[in-house]
């Protein structure tokens, strides 16, 4: 899961020097992922891992670093 | 050498047409940078002498060759492409930029960027005016980056041609026929205008404020609790229509704004040129306006519907049908719904913290950054809303002509007092 999310997010939402290089706990929202990144994020997720994301979730403390994108998922998979 | 328009840069050129029917200038705009001391005036030539043998592609003019447009290398000066200005003050400044932006020019002899110093008694401002097929918002401000620094770019596919490579024939249909009945639902809902004079058009004018960080700061937060992380935009559109409802305008059923979305990846300085954008709609009807918590959810709901069912995109292969109409009949289309009203209730653009930020031009400190864009008429009016070292700017554009002064003023007025979240429900 964490290397099909890293390649979207790098690939699709944004650009950092080395992407090898960003940890997983790195700020993605310092890094540049913005309020329509997100929500082509979340479309991602939810069409690539079959959850669902409440809206009212979508808030910062979930969405930091892409551990805690991670964790947010594994959340709701269960 | 010819080299293409890209599919959005001839859908800015249609606009550029729209605008000059309208009796304006053309699809003109600009980054405007308020300098406190004034600068090197030999160094900023200099720098403009080497930005243009780095990326000569920016030197170029536009060349029709049958139903298609082109861009044509020129091998002119291109000191050419630099102008300095003097004025007294801010107040002459303000207006020096102004005759800048109305500056017109035929279509097939533009120049797609030309830098503006205008110095002042003390201070000056840096202006980038550019010819919209040439580039977006974001590639100014990339312009602005490479023209100041001698930066090294990472090869990379052209996002916008990248997306469009991914889709074969078949899909491009079914993707033009979702976005034609999309289009055909917003046209359900006829769609308010500002109050507009009947006079001809004669210039675009504008009225910049600039809030300070604490109060940017608040409104991007009350941005967030009500519009939520995705919607940033959505509340500046939201806070707009909301606007113009509460100080009267050409009211309908309610409300349509089109909006451009970047397809660059956050924080890359590659490519400047071209319109790498994609385009959406945000819709409201009038009684959702009027409710602050309903229109908020309306247009939240509205944005996620149109990225999950991928409207976000579809739009692409309609303009890239559009490419091959006369200019005239590609804006009729976009621009006008089934009984040839206007669709657009006012233009937006919101473009974020500025990125990559230009701290100082030639040693002389950046204190602000405000953008400018021509309009059609109608609607006459436009929104710009950008961030520079965190305080929010709100450009106001319109139509010197046919847009009453007062009105204006009680507009932009509201608008404040709806971002800051004064206004009860």
């Amino acid at each position: 899961m964490n290397d099909v999310l890293k390649q979207f997010v790098f690939q699709e939402l944004v650009q950092v020097s080395d992407p090898k290089k960003f940890s997983d706990d790195e700020d993605l929202l310092e890094a540049g992922l913005d309020s329509m990144g997100i929500m082509r994020l979340v479309v991602f997720i939810e069409e690539t891992f079959g959850v669902t994301l409440p809206d009212d979730e979508i808030e910062p403390d979930n969405l930091q670093s892409l551990n805690r994108i991670i964790s947010w998922i594994e959340r709701h998979r269960s | 050498m010819l080299r293409p328009l890209n599919t959005a840069d001839h859908f800015t050129l249609m606009m550029d047409h729209e605008i000059r029917q309208s009796g304006l200038a053309g699809n003109f705009c600009a980054l405007v940078f308020e300098l406190d001391s004034a600068i090197d005036i030999a160094w900023l030539q200099m720098r403009v002498t080497s930005f243009i043998s780095r990326f000569p592609e920016a030197n170029v003019r536009l060349k029709q060759q049958g139903r298609r447009f082109f861009w044509k290398q020129h091998e002119g000066d291109v000191n050419a492409l630099f102008f300095h200005h003097r004025a007294t003050d801010s107040s002459s400044a303000l207006t020096v930029i102004e005759a800048i932006i109305n500056r017109r020019e035929a279509a097939e002899s533009a120049l797609p960027v030309g830098f503006h110093l205008v110095e002042m008694e003390t201070g000056a401002y840096f202006m980038l005016r550019w010819f919209h097929p040439i580039c977006d918002a974001k590639g100014a401000e990339l312009i602005m980056h490479h023209l100041l620094k001698d930066e090294v770019l990472s090869d990379g596919e052209n996002p916008f041609n990248q997306l469009k490579s991914k889709w074969g024939l078949w899909k491009k249909i079914a993707m033009g026929i979702q976005a034609k009945r999309h289009i055909n639902h917003l046209d359900r809902i006829d769609s308010s205008l500002p109050k507009v004079e009947p006079v001809i058009a004669d210039q675009l004018k504008f009225q910049i404020v600039t809030l300070d960080r604490d109060d940017s700061k608040a409104i991007l937060l009350q941005a967030r609790k009500e519009a939520g992380m995705t919607g940033t935009a959505l509340y500046f559109i939201g806070c707009m229509m909301r606007a113009l409802q509460r100080v009267g305008c050409d009211e309908k059923q309610g409300f349509c704004v089109p909006y451009a979305m970047n397809m660059r990846k956050r924080k890359a300085l590659f490519p400047l040129l071209g319109n790498q954008v994609s385009f959406l709609f945000a819709q409201a009807s009038l009684q959702q306006v009027a409710n602050r918590a309903l229109l908020f959810s309306e247009l939240r709901e509205q944005h996620k519907t149109t990225v999950r069912s991928g409207l976000d995109v579809a739009l692409v292969p309609l303009m890239e049908a559009g490419a091959w109409l006369p200019l005239h009949k590609y804006g009729r289309i976009i621009r006008k719904g089934p009984k040839g009203e206007e669709r657009s209730s006012f233009w937006f653009s919101y473009t974020g913290e500025s990125d990559p930020k230009v701290e100082e031009i030639a040693d002389a400190k950046v204190n602000g950054m405000f953008q400018l864009s021509q309009v059609t008429s109608p609607p006459a009016l436009g929104l710009l809303v950008s961030q520079y070292d965190g305080c929010l700017t709100l450009s106001f554009n319109y139509i010197g002509s046919q847009i009453d002064q007062q009105w204006m003023e009680q507009l932009i007025a509201t608008v404040q007092s709806e971002l800051t979240g004064e206004v009860a429900a």
